[in-house]
């Protein structure tokens, strides 16, 4: 497993030099080294430890998009979102965070929807990255034209924005490594 | 690691933008060759390769297709096709799919006791040739009818010419053939045929696709080129990123696109005044004297056009003025004071459009050190002042003498991947001959009787009945037979309910070749399973002048055959004499050698006049040949000879053959050259003649044409405008998209699409069930707001994709009394949630 200072050192590295929109799938494999779980939103920073995985946030995802699973890195079974099988699509009401009753899943009050994770555009796989125009992810995003916009009609994400809902990598056209997908924070 | 790094790296490295060239992986010279094999030769995966060209939009893409056990298992943009140079969109990289639904039509069926039946092909074939004897014997060719399309082959649209006007003339009692021949081009490009014939007397574009690599501006007119010329339109931004300061895009339509969303500016206008915007820049353009005082005394003759000239809404067009086509001479001075009343005051009034927009727009295209290049679809072609619009951007682009330049030019592009190589060069319309000849002229038909070997007599001098004038005629029992082919008429017609009733009430013999089952098939008497792409041999011309050739790949399902075999069998039992078939006389081609022939035939319309299409061995070889491909000797090309002014043409070839990338311009065209050799006293300096604007001694045409309201506008009742239109992933009645299991999941349905402050107005959230209704009729979509385009207030967009809802029912079969093209853009609906 790659450690904390090596992972850092080379996204000084990224950083410093050659930037893009989007990154190779070579990249994203190293950073997927690490499986870190997407949780519900809401999710607090211990959440590993303080959730008791005790369901009540999965029967009332009205997209049925919480499951739980192993989570890999803590071995442990919690809810988690896979939005390649179904996406959060950010209910105004948040009843996932309302149906927590231990604190794992709270409300952050400053802000709208809280994050979940980000979308990273896979250069080697997304379609308009290879000059075959494609707006399949652009159109789905529920924050088009802020979170997701197409600039130079190929999809950008604003990580200020961007609140890893999901909807993106779930609509993506591609089959087998997703054009764009959902990395947790 | 912790969740800070991981945090920072992911937002940073995902934030900045530096995207690469899409073109970085491509040719630097047309005809360079790269290192794809070709037929025969298998990859390491086991895939045969082969080139082709994508079955969909006028773009005309060059693909490469790769076989595996006989079926075709994928496809690739083809980077030695120099139209999109290796690039592709989403529904090119499913194009294999298209192929394998699951639905494919394989069988021949005839309709009995009201239901479709299989059948087999001599019983389908006989009764069809019995229809045909029966009615031309009974009621002459003007009973028959047969309604084409872009998409035909050109070898199938030169056989069905051929079938109808002059195959028909040996059965029909009346001797003569039948010119009720339309493509569906009629509905797509027809307003820009007219305008290229009355403003140079010659049809298609003079310029290239390369201009985008030239120019540094670009104006996008009522198109949507992100959508439905993806790859053009990753052309200019290319441009753009490679110059992003200098490059500009200027975007004018009635809605918020993502061409817009790319744009430096965005002019929102009123539907139908475009018209007045064009007007204004030409007014700009005079008055700030940016107009080139050499060029316009040079080039160009202006005229004024016949104004109040109906909407076609009548049927037999009895609202529209005999004189609607007339063009008077004027002087410029006159043009002048005709446009000075499009001030930029007036005109906002009109458009809606703020005036310092319009000023800066006006800026951009005059300003002399700018290389602007003009795009628009069906924006301009699909409008009851379709011709004048068109037209009214050729004045712009003439006065300021930026036309038949590299990087400069007034451009049309096509919807069809065959709208001009087939419909248009062909002449597959009700008016027209191979080579932009007309049945009206006698020297024309003359000409094509000769190349056909037949008399004169029976090729018919009265043009025929337009698409809606045809589809009309279905309700009185005038079409007795319509013969449709590669198109879907009974989704695409707008009105399309009095058509459809007609086609089920009254005794009309409709034959439908097709692939799958559509709403045509749905009111078809008989249906003939149709090979389709490259299950059979075929070439396609794109909006650049391009033809592009392929082979046979794949073996169509079941009984599939081509729509070529099916004309020929049934002129095969179409009976002259005792001896001699119909088909001796218009398919006298040798069956081993069948495509070769018919296409040297079909060349020999287009030679020595400028419109000179490459010879079929040619073809083969290369990805595609933009017209005129001339040769420099006259023992070659067997009309002109070129040798004398050949050596001051750019771009020729050491086989002694150049491609003309700007017509009129004699530093590229051979018969610009040769014309101004001819005609010294047509020589100027800029080395530009229109050579084929012979009536108007060589001069292209000024039109002065005023802005005038569409055939039906909103009021109280009906508040709304209605715009119809394509999306990217799926292509025109969806016939061919919809069965692509990829493309059907992201956009399954079509929907309306709502201006937010209209939706909030109305109470409409995303996803509502929204009755759309007109006085036509009443349809049910669900809501889109805030998509990918965003229409202006008051107006909403539906596509016509989506057969289970289908726009055309609620649409205005109102057509520009010119070229005859219906609106699909502008018609009044009123809106309520269900």
């Amino acid at each position: 497993m790659t450690t904390r200072s090596e992972f850092l050192k080379r996204s000084v590295k990224l950083v410093s030099g050659a930037l893009a929109t989007a990154l190779d799938s070579k990249i994203l494999e190293e950073i997927r080294a690490i499986p870190i779980s997407i949780f519900p939103p809401g999710a607090v920073s211990d959440f590993t430890s303080v959730c008791t995985a005790c369901g009540d946030c999965l029967p009332v995802c009205p997209e049925q998009a919480i499951k739980i699973e192993i989570d890999e890195l803590s071995g442990k079974l919690l809810p988690r979102i896979q939005p390649s099988k179904a996406a959060c699509t950010m209910c105004q009401d948040t009843p996932c965070i309302s149906a927590c009753k231990i604190g794992a899943l709270i409300e952050d009050q400053n802000q709208t929807f809280p994050e979940i994770g980000l979308a990273i555009v896979n250069k080697t796989t997304c379609m308009a990255h290879n000059g075959n125009a494609c707006l399949v992810c652009y159109d789905a995003c529920p924050m088009k034209r802020s979170a997701l916009k197409m600039k130079l009609n190929r999809p950008v994400i604003d990580s200020d924005i961007c609140t890893g809902c999901g909807v993106c990598e779930y609509v993506c056209i591609i089959e087998g490594e997703k054009g764009i997908k959902i990395e947790a924070l | 690691m912790g969740n800070v790094g991981r945090r920072d790296f992911l937002k940073t490295a995902a934030a900045s933008v530096a995207a690469a060239s899409l073109l970085a992986s491509c040719q630097t010279k047309e005809g360079e060759p790269l290192s794809q094999k070709m037929g025969g030769v298998e990859d390491q995966l086991g895939i045969e390769w082969d080139k082709s060209v994508c079955r969909f939009c006028g773009t005309g893409c060059g693909v490469l297709v790769g076989r595996k056990n006989g079926k075709i298992v994928a496809t690739k943009g083809d980077p030695e096709c120099w139209s999109n140079k290796g690039l592709n969109c989403i529904k090119g990289y499913f194009l294999s799919k298209i192929l394998y639904g699951r639905d494919r039509l394989t069988k021949p069926l005839i309709r009995k006791n009201g239901k479709l039946v299989e059948s087999t092909w001599d019983e389908a074939l006989d009764l069809i040739a019995s229809k045909y004897s029966e009615i031309l014997k009974t009621h002459g060719s003007d009973a028959v009818a047969m309604f084409g399309s872009g998409q035909w082959t050109i070898f199938e649209g030169y056989a069905a010419l051929k079938f109808m006007k002059a195959g028909l003339g040996f059965i029909a009692k009346d001797g003569v053939g039948s010119n009720h021949l339309d493509p569906n081009a009629r509905m797509c490009m027809a307003s820009a045929v007219a305008a290229f014939m009355r403003t140079f007397q010659s049809d298609e574009p003079m310029g290239s696709y390369e201009d985008i690599e030239h120019a540094d501006t670009f104006f996008t007119w009522g198109a949507n080129m992100a959508e439905m010329h993806p790859v053009l339109f990753s052309r200019i931004i290319d441009t753009k990123m490679k110059n992003p300061d200098r490059v500009k895009i200027i975007d004018l339509g009635t809605q918020y696109t993502r061409v817009s969303e790319e744009a430096d500016l965005y002019l929102e206008f009123q539907p139908q005044t475009d018209l007045a915007i064009a007007n204004y820049f030409a007014h700009y353009i005079i008055k700030n004297k940016r107009y080139d005082k050499q060029f316009v005394e040079d080039h160009l003759v202006f005229k004024k056009g016949e104004t109040n000239i109906g909407y076609g809404l009548k049927d037999g067009g009895a609202d529209i003025p005999k004189t609607a086509g007339k063009m008077e001479k004027i002087t410029f001075g006159e043009y002048k004071k005709f446009v000075a009343k499009y001030t930029a005051k007036h005109t906002s009034k009109i458009s809606g459009v703020p005036e310092d927009k319009l000023k800066q727009a006006a800026e951009f295209i005059s300003d002399p050190t700018r290389k602007v290049c003009s795009y628009w679809t069906m924006g301009f072609n699909q409008h009851t002042r379709g011709t004048w619009v068109n037209q009214l951007v050729y004045n712009i682009h003439l006065l300021t003498g930026k036309i038949s330049k590299p990087g400069m030019g007034p451009f049309s592009l096509t919807g069809q991947p065959s709208a001009c190589g087939t419909a248009r060069e062909v002449g597959t319309f009700v008016h027209r001959l191979p080579a932009d000849m007309v049945v009206k002229n006698e020297a024309h038909r003359k000409i094509a009787a000769d190349i056909w070997k037949i008399p004169v007599e029976k090729i018919n001098p009265k043009v025929g009945l337009h698409t809606i004038e045809m589809f009309r005629a279905t309700e009185t029992g005038r079409i007795k037979i319509l013969w449709t082919q590669v198109t879907n008429p009974y989704h695409s017609m707008p009105n399309l309910n009095r058509f459809t009733k007609a086609a089920k009430e009254q005794d009309i013999f409709i034959i439908a070749s097709d692939v799958y089952p559509t709403r045509t098939t749905e009111v078809a008497d008989v249906v003939l399973p149709s090979a389709m792409w490259v299950e059979k041999e075929g070439a396609y011309g794109n909006a650049e002048r391009r033809t592009q050739h392929w082979n046979k790949i794949a073996d169509s399902p079941g009984e599939a055959k081509t729509e070529i075999w099916q004309m020929y069998e049934v002129a095969k039992r179409l009976k002259v004499d005792e001896k001699t078939t119909v088909a001796d006389i218009i398919y006298n081609f040798n069956q081993d050698n069948y495509y070769e022939e018919l296409w040297e035939e079909y060349r020999s319309f287009t030679l020595g006049i400028g419109k000179d299409l490459a010879p079929y061995k040619v073809l083969r070889e290369k990805h595609g040949v933009v017209w005129p491909y001339v040769a420099r000797d006259k023992a070659v090309n067997g009309k002109i000879d070129f040798s004398d002014v050949w050596d001051d043409i750019e771009n020729t070839e050491p086989n002694g053959f150049t491609s003309v990338k700007w017509r009129y311009n004699s530093k590229y065209d051979p018969f610009a050259a040769r014309f101004i050799k001819d005609h010294p006293e047509r020589s100027f300096k800029d080395g530009i003649v229109f050579y084929k604007a012979k009536k108007n001694d060589y001069r292209a045409t000024v039109l002065a044409v005023p802005y005038e309201p569409p055939g039906e506008v909103p009021d109280k009742e009906y508040p709304f405008w209605l715009c119809t239109g394509r999306v990217l992933e799926h292509w025109h009645t969806g016939t061919m998209t919809m069965r692509v299991p990829e493309l059907r999941r992201v956009m399954p349905r079509a929907f309306v699409n709502f201006n937010p402050e209209d939706a909030k107005k109305y109470g409409i959230n995303r996803g509502d069930l929204v009755r759309v209704t007109s006085r036509r009729g009443s349809v049910v979509f669900p809501a889109d707001i805030n998509g990918r385009a965003i229409p202006q207030k008051g107006s909403v967009f539906i596509p016509f994709f989506d057969e289970s809802r289908m726009v055309n029912e609620i649409t205005l079969d109102q057509y520009d009394p010119i070229s005859k093209e219906p609106d699909y853009k502008k018609c009044a609906v009123k809106v309520e949630k269900v």
